[in-house]
């Protein structure tokens, strides 16, 4: 293993990476197990990274099929006929408990974070990338291989879901809140 | 609070409020664990950058003439073919002999245990650790392709610039919805399916789709590639497309190949213009092995595509080691007759095979590999002396059913 290698990769991109996958699976420890991945994968094909994409893109677009691969996997799969996995219109709904650092956090984001698992997985997967990682949508566009009106599509739907859940939790708090 | 709480504005604003958060584990701590990755440890390290390229520029010398010569001449008569493949054989095994004794020691010492196996029926498979176990079949059997499925097959290129044969299942309703044919080709689920499917979170290269472009007329696929097509950059390099292409477009009956100006492509590795690429459907008269990605996954596959001239020899070559690359699938102590008999091809132990004796999984793979290998001759396997009668799924007093594909995996679309 070229140590060497890692250690510019982890002080490079490190803390974005695993902030992306935490973001995505809400789990610290899933977290680190994906970011163990994600470097795997990385330092095996090091020698064949070709410069097409930036390092930055590339290492994303790792991160983004690792993420993909863990819902894949935990997701209930039937044999066959439904025996495929479309992370694009299936939800990645991590059903963990928030991190620590994430519950304290106040009630609006919580239920930001929570609609956003009720998003589609391509709508998820660009919000994440988008305002949480900071990513240009041209970044985006090529981590997800996608065209850029894809992501921009994308992330408009993306924002409209969440303002319709949002508005969706807080009506039901009015009227809970009347209610009493 | 009405709908109006919330404009776009607003939702974007919190999105970009939301915390930062970071890893709380040292560097060390990160770099420990990888080192204590047998798929990243000094040895696998060693394998990936020294021996397998080396293995596989040998492997790929001796294979591409074979592969070449053996597709250019598939346009002969089928005798002369039958011939050719022959010798090419017996020049393929002292080949890969010279090529065992360079570096056989390292094939087991190096390959590890699976921690990250692409196929969902490995994962599953991985938990059986004894032969009483259930285990779940990796092939495609036709008893499990229903009416509301398509089957979708694909050669992946592996680590070893080889082509590994998979195959899917697609909903008929997808289908339907996304090509508007009810029973499309190999080349409109090809084009369809082919650049969303995600090799990578398998563990293969991104290589699909193809360069170029393709076009049918009948039985015929014209592959039409750009002039910086990079499919012949090297033996290794062609072996991949040629095989691939022959897992891919099984309805097809020969592959052209041309130019963007309509011309007959040269390919640098052939020196001369390229003749047909006979398909003869999914019997590829050749015999499977065990394949280990270096991610540690497990696929069943022919040896860089080599052809038999008969069934009873590619089942008895199985026995072979064949090369570093790919491993018998037929634990040592098993051996076997081959005899044939009207439309049946039997396989006749010679000691009572008692599957309890192996791991699940080993005899699963046995199990399918001559079955695998059978229906690449297009023939129907009975196996006798086997101690049970029935075993996951399989019926030893009746002939075993011909498998529709090899490595079924769960369609996953990026």
């Amino acid at each position: 293993m070229n140590d060497s290698v890692f250690h510019r990769l982890y002080d490079q991109y490190h803390q974005d990476v695993f902030q992306f996958l935490l973001y995505m699976v809400k789990n610290r420890q899933t977290a680190e197990d994906l970011m163990h991945e994600v470097y795997v994968r990385v330092l095996k094909a090091f020698s064949k990274f070709e410069g097409k994409s930036s390092e930055k893109t590339w290492l994303f677009s790792i991160a983004k099929n690792v993420a993909i691969d863990h819902f894949r996997k935990s997701s209930v799969r039937k044999r066959h006929a439904f025996d495929f996995f479309d992370w694009e219109k299936q939800e990645l709904r991590s059903t963990e408990a928030l991190p620590e650092e994430l519950a304290e956090m106040n009630d609006e984001m919580k239920q930001l974070l929570i609609a956003l698992d009720e998003c589609t997985g391509d709508q998820k997967m660009v919000i994440v990338m988008r305002y949480f990682q900071d990513l240009s949508i041209s970044e985006t566009a090529k981590i997800l291989s996608w065209t850029e009106g894809k992501v921009k599509t994308t992330q408009h739907r993306a924002i409209q879901k969440l303002r319709d859940r949002l508005a969706g939790h807080s009506d039901r708090r009015q009227v809970h809140d009347e209610q009493q | 609070m009405s709908n109006n709480k919330w404009s776009e504005q607003e939702i974007e604003q919190l999105l970009g409020q939301v915390p930062k958060v970071q890893d709380t584990r040292s560097k060390d701590e990160v770099l420990k664990r990888l080192h204590e990755d047998s798929r990243l440890n000094g040895i696998q390290t060693k394998k990936r950058k020294s021996w397998v390229p080396a293995a596989v520029a040998i492997a790929s010398v001796l294979t591409l003439s074979l592969l070449t010569a053996t597709m250019l001449n598939q346009s002969n008569d089928e005798s002369a073919q039958m011939a050719d493949s022959a010798a090419e054989e017996s020049v393929s095994i002292t080949g890969n002999e010279a090529l065992e004794e360079q570096s056989m020691t390292m094939m087991e010492s190096e390959l590890t245990a699976d921690t990250a196996p692409a196929s969902k029926k490995s994962e599953e498979t991985y938990t059986a650790l004894d032969s009483s176990a259930e285990v779940h079949n990796t092939a495609l059997y036709p008893n499990e392709i229903s009416d509301d499925v398509t089957v979708f097959k694909l050669g992946l290129a592996g680590d070893a610039a080889n082509s590994v044969p998979v195959t899917f299942l697609i909903p008929k309703s997808m289908i339907k919805s996304e090509i508007g044919e009810e029973t499309p080709s190999s080349l409109e689920l090809y084009e369809s399916y082919a650049s969303r499917i995600d090799e990578e979170a398998f563990g293969f290269f991104e290589y699909h789709p193809y360069k170029g472009t393709f076009s049918a007329e009948g039985a015929t696929l014209r592959h039409t590639l750009p002039n910086n097509h990079g499919y012949d950059m090297a033996s290794g390099t062609i072996t991949v497309y040629f095989q691939t292409l022959l897992d891919t477009f099984q309805d097809f009956s020969q592959i052209e190949f041309l130019n963007e100006d309509g011309t007959t492509m040269e390919f640098d590795q052939q020196g001369e213009p390229s003749k047909p690429l006979e398909v003869n459907g999914a019997i590829q008269h050749n015999n499977y092995f065990l394949y280990k990605q270096s991610d540690g996954s497990e696929y069943l596959a022919p040896n860089f595509g080599q052809t038999y001239p008969s069934l009873s020899e590619a089942l008895l070559q199985m026995k072979r080691k064949s090369n570093d690359i790919y491993t018998s699938l037929i634990p040592r102590e098993v051996n076997y007759e081959v005899e044939k008999e009207g439309q049946l091809t039997k396989i006749i132990f010679t000691e009572p095979l008692d599957l309890e004796q192996f791991d699940a999984i080993v005899a699963m793979h046995m199990i399918e590999g001559m079955l695998l290998t059978g229906a690449s001759f297009g023939e129907t396997l009975q196996m006798e002396n086997v101690v049970q009668k029935e075993w996951n799924g399989f019926d030893f007093t009746q002939p075993l059913p011909v498998p529709v594909g090899a490595n079924e995996l769960t369609l996953l679309l990026k």
